[in-house]
């Protein structure tokens, strides 16, 4: 029943995209602006930058394509946790979910249920247009389970990282703008975690920031896959799905028992809503 | 038979933080509260009582910070899940937790399934509560294009999809005009004689109470500072009825045979017109008028005059807030 509750959440997304579909098509061309932007960037840079870009096929501009919507994505599956809350506390139906058999966590379920099933769409459609029109160059025989274990296990730990975003809107308050966790995460991946350029860019002495955070290992690994079709006997590949694995589960017991214990705060301090 | 208890709450505390400031709001202070099954309680005051905040203790909403209690058997402590569970709540206004992107009917199917309805019984329920509620007819509608008082006519419906024993009902009429105020007291009413689900309203609108609750608790500043029912806040109340008779030929002695009723506290008379001052007003009022005929009076005009519950809120708050 959970599930069910769950999905009913899920298909109330997809109602009120049907009654807006304008906001479909505007997430489309937000994402196709946002890669055809670092696409352009890359391109511009593609000369000097290939060099540096042996391992991945020595192509920048599809280093660039894959690490930038892989990148949105996982940024936005980081931000649904807390947005999620936020709007239906601002809304005032926080806690008449809170009230229902499965409450709040049917709620954020569902939405990440939806919004994974929806950006993935738009993901592939990104990614089917890069290739076909664009001419961006991907491995023609990718390995699917190493690539399916890296996204999902991306995807759980950026869920994992919101989960405990989230519970900031409890723990510290932080009932507007942005969540400083997720915020720091973000910050830290853009700069950190090779999305724009390699790691071997920035200074050794700072190399050990970017092996702290899950989305070196993601993007690192989701390239080898799709760029130079490594499976599981590239010894790279291997180690960042185990690491990735290891980072989805620790973030998702972390993510709930934050959020649980910040939802139980509540319940004993102020209360789960602003009104009943 | 003892009368079995829905909700019992013994000297119960609660605390608000505020942020950027050391004391806290105090929104209950020592409450304690008995419910009966099947009844129609109110909880009266202000804004800023703690209605609101007993509300959500009772529903398994928030943690009392002390004192002891129990919903249906349940402890509001331990058990606080399970009691979420057994009760429905409906907000202040109608807009909380209704979806204007679902019409009537699909917002209902959307909360059965969060609500975990069987598969077998929405269709039949969903049904029902449109029906009862007299929403049939806009079932296919948009929740904005139907009138605030079905808007909340919906939330109740949401409320009742599932069958639980208790319903709160939190300012239900509260932002509604005359009749759709009117429409949902009335409904408030058959959902306890239909249903016979205890419902726990809460009101500002002291004639709300008077209108639709067997016994009435008056809040104010955390505290209840009563709790009867309407009648016996009467009784306590140290204000008489009034009587006020307008008549031909006032006599001494039928003046003397009135204030010889042990009920009468005063009775002063001018020109034309007998004031008296009574307990007890509904049982003896005949009593009086025999009387007054026995000795040949002619009565034009009867005026009765009961002190409302708004003079006992009146008079209890301004005891509560000198206490």
């Amino acid at each position: 029943m959970f599930l069910k509750s769950a999905l009913s959440f899920a298909r109330l997304e997809y109602r009120t995209l049907r009654f807006y579909p304008s906001s479909f098509f505007l997430a489309i061309v937000q994402s196709f602006v946002t890669t055809g932007m670092w696409f352009f960037v890359s391109l511009f840079l593609k000369d000097y930058a290939d060099k540096s870009l042996a391992s991945y096929g020595g192509d920048f501009v599809s280093y660039m394509v894959i690490g930038v919507v892989f990148f949105q994505n996982a940024a936005i599956i980081m931000t649904l946790p807390y947005q999620s809350i936020n709007t239906a506390y601002w809304d005032k139906r926080l806690e008449v979910y809170n009230s229902s058999s499965y409450g709040i966590w049917a709620f954020i379920t569902g939405r990440f249920i939806w919004t994974s099933l929806y950006q993935f769409l738009i993901q592939v459609g990104v990614l089917t247009f890069a290739v076909l029109i664009a001419g961006v160059n991907i491995n023609t025989s990718i390995p699917m389970i190493p690539l399916l274990l890296f996204y999902l296990s991306f995807i759980f730990t950026c869920l994992g990282f919101g989960l405990i975003g989230a519970s900031n809107i409890f723990n510290l308050e932080v009932k507007q703008g942005r969540e400083p966790f997720t915020w720091l995460v973000d910050v830290l991946a853009r700069i950190f975690s090779g999305i724009y350029y390699p790691l071997a860019v920035l200074p050794a002495s700072i190399h050990f920031v970017s092996r702290l955070i899950p989305h070196t290992y993601a993007l690192e690994g989701i390239r080898l896959v799709m760029l130079s079709g490594y499976g599981f006997e590239n010894r790279i590949v291997l180690n960042n799905t185990l690491i990735m694995l290891g980072f989805a589960i620790i973030s998702m017991i972390l993510g709930i028992y934050s959020l649980q214990s910040a939802l139980d705060k509540a319940y004993k301090g102020n209360g789960v809503g602003m009104v009943v | 038979m003892a009368i079995e208890k829905a909700i019992e709450l013994q000297n119960i505390f609660k605390r608000y933080k505020i942020k950027n400031s050391k004391s806290p709001f105090v929104a209950l202070d020592d409450v304690s509260l008995s419910i009966n099954k099947g009844e129609i309680f109110g909880l009266l005051g202000s804004n800023g009582a703690g209605k609101t905040t007993i509300i959500k203790i009772m529903a398994g909403l928030l943690e009392a910070d002390s004192g002891s209690g129990s919903v249906l058997g349940h402890d509001i402590y331990k058990e606080h899940k399970t009691i979420r569970s057994m009760v429905s709540l409906v907000a202040p206004t109608a807009d909380v937790g209704t979806d204007n992107n679902l019409t009537v009917r699909q917002n209902l199917e959307f909360w059965a399934v969060v609500y975990a309805l069987e598969a077998k019984q929405r269709v039949a329920r969903i049904n029902e509560m449109l029906d009862f509620l007299d929403l049939r007819q806009y079932e296919h509608h948009w929740p904005m294009s139907i009138s605030a008082g079905n808007r909340q006519k919906l939330a109740i419906a949401r409320s009742l999809l599932v069958e639980n024993p208790i319903i709160f009902l939190d300012e239900p009429t509260v932002k509604l005009d005359a009749k759709s105020a009117d429409a949902v007291r009335e409904l408030v009413g058959r959902i306890n004689r239909e249903f016979g689900i205890t419902v726990i309203l809460t009101t500002h609108y002291i004639f709300e109470a008077e209108e639709l609750c067997e016994r009435v608790a008056i809040m104010h500043k955390g505290k209840i500072i009563s709790c009867d029912t309407v009648a016996n806040l009467r009784k306590n109340l140290q204000k008489y009825d009034e009587l006020t008779i307008t008549c031909k030929d006032i006599s001494k002695e039928a003046i003397d045979g009135i204030k010889a009723f042990p009920y009468v506290i005063t009775c002063d008379y001018g020109a034309n017109t007998i004031r008296i001052q009574m307990t007890n007003l509904h049982e003896k009022l005949l009593e009086i008028i025999k009387a007054l005929r026995k000795h040949g009076i002619e009565i034009t005009e009867i005026a009765t005059n009961q002190p409302s519950l708004e003079d006992i809120y009146v008079e209890k708050i301004g005891a509560g807030g000198s206490q």
